[in-house]
């Protein structure tokens, strides 16, 4: 396992090192963050006393959140920075690249399969952002009660934005993932040794 | 590991931290353990750089290398990265004793890199700005991934393998 552990660790600096040149580039981030913003806006909470929108907008060399909400007589256009949400996608799918002696399927599973769940991870960070955004407009502007921009709850999502969880909990449930299938590899006899 | 004990353990793990990195956010909590933690770290680190730099000052939780300035936040403890390394060894499948031994490994390992990745945070931010940026953001979160990594797969190895 010491082995494989280091495999995998040489293996992850350079797959994470060429993804983060290519995020560098061309406009990767960018691309990830619309689609993550395209989606949230799909299903924002819309109605005949209230409505949302959210686009992700260029400025210059920068992007920019642009949430326009309207609660009752409350009528807001917020921007805000740019996060890069994506960058925990990033990482997840350099680990699973760098993870030695998968085969294409296993790899092809956990690529696409593994990284469409980060990608809902990113997703719910996103939505997460946009929900304080709201209710801190709409406590400036007097309204404390708010039914949020979407209907699901996001609470839990707040505590693994804002520490490190959202970036170590794909990497850690993959290392379970890997662990398990080295252990298994290392325990089972090879054809040298039956003989 | 089974694959249905597999999925089982992941299940616990992403809801006990799910519920910890909640529970980390609670003003208690920051008042009676991060906190402390901030101004440690903010002190040591001044002492530290002190040994190499004129003119450093530690004002709280914020570490001046002549006049740029880092500031301690709650991310910057590794406390968080601390708790959900330990937490996976805690949903291993392994004797107590195993466990116990990998949750102080977990945070000693963790809380000696995070230092060090701070002092090279505050003097990057007082010699290059642009470096800082870049290895704020892509080197060390990837770097204390790696760590995290080689620390639960050689520690794993470690867990007696009837147990696993």
């Amino acid at each position: 396992m010491p082995r494989f552990a280091l495999l995998l660790l040489a293996r992850f600096a350079l797959v994470y090192g060429l993804l983060v040149w290519l995020c560098a580039s061309v406009p990767v981030y960018a691309f990830l963050e619309g689609a993550a913003t395209r989606a949230a806006a799909a299903g924002l909470r819309q109605g005949a006393m209230q409505s949302r929108s959210l686009v992700l907008e260029r400025r210059g060399d920068a992007f920019v959140y642009v949430y326009a909400l309207r609660v009752g007589t409350v009528s807001r256009s917020l921007e805000q920075p740019y996060h890069k949400h994506a960058f925990v996608l990033v990482l997840f799918l350099a680990l699973v690249l760098a993870t030695p002696g998968l085969a294409r399927r296993e790899l092809a599973t956990a690529f696409f399969a593994g990284g469409a769940l980060v990608f809902l991870l990113c997703l719910a960070m996103l939505m997460s952002d946009v929900a304080v955004w709201e209710r801190a407009a709409l406590a400036e502007a007097g309204v404390a009660e708010t039914v949020g921009p979407w209907p699901v709850p996001l609470g839990f999502i707040a505590g693994l934005h804002r520490t490190a969880a959202a970036g170590l909990l794909p990497v850690i449930v993959w290392a379970f993932f890997a662990g398990s299938r080295a252990g298994s590899r290392a325990r089972r006899p090879s054809a040298t040794s039956r003989a | 590991m089974a694959r249905g004990g597999l999925w089982l353990r992941s299940a616990v793990y992403v809801a006990l931290v799910v519920g910890l990195s909640n529970l980390l956010l609670l003003d208690a909590l920051d008042r009676a353990l991060l906190e402390p933690v901030r101004l440690s770290i903010a002190a040591a680190a001044g002492h530290v750089l002190a040994l190499v730099h004129e003119n450093v000052r530690v004002v709280g939780q914020r570490v001046f290398l002549g006049p740029s300035a880092v500031e301690i936040v709650n991310s910057c403890t590794g406390v968080d990265v601390g708790v959900f390394l330990a937490s996976a060894m805690l949903v291993f499948p392994a004797p107590w004793r195993v466990r116990a031994q990998g949750v102080v490994a977990a945070f000693a390992i963790v809380l000696a890199v995070n230092f060090l990745r701070v002092l090279t945070l505050c003097w990057l931010n007082a010699s290059s700005p642009h470096a800082f940026e870049l290895v704020h953001v892509y080197v060390w979160p990837a770097f204390i991934t790696g760590v995290c990594l080689a620390t639960l797969l050689v520690w794993i190895q470690l867990v007696p393998e009837r147990d696993a």
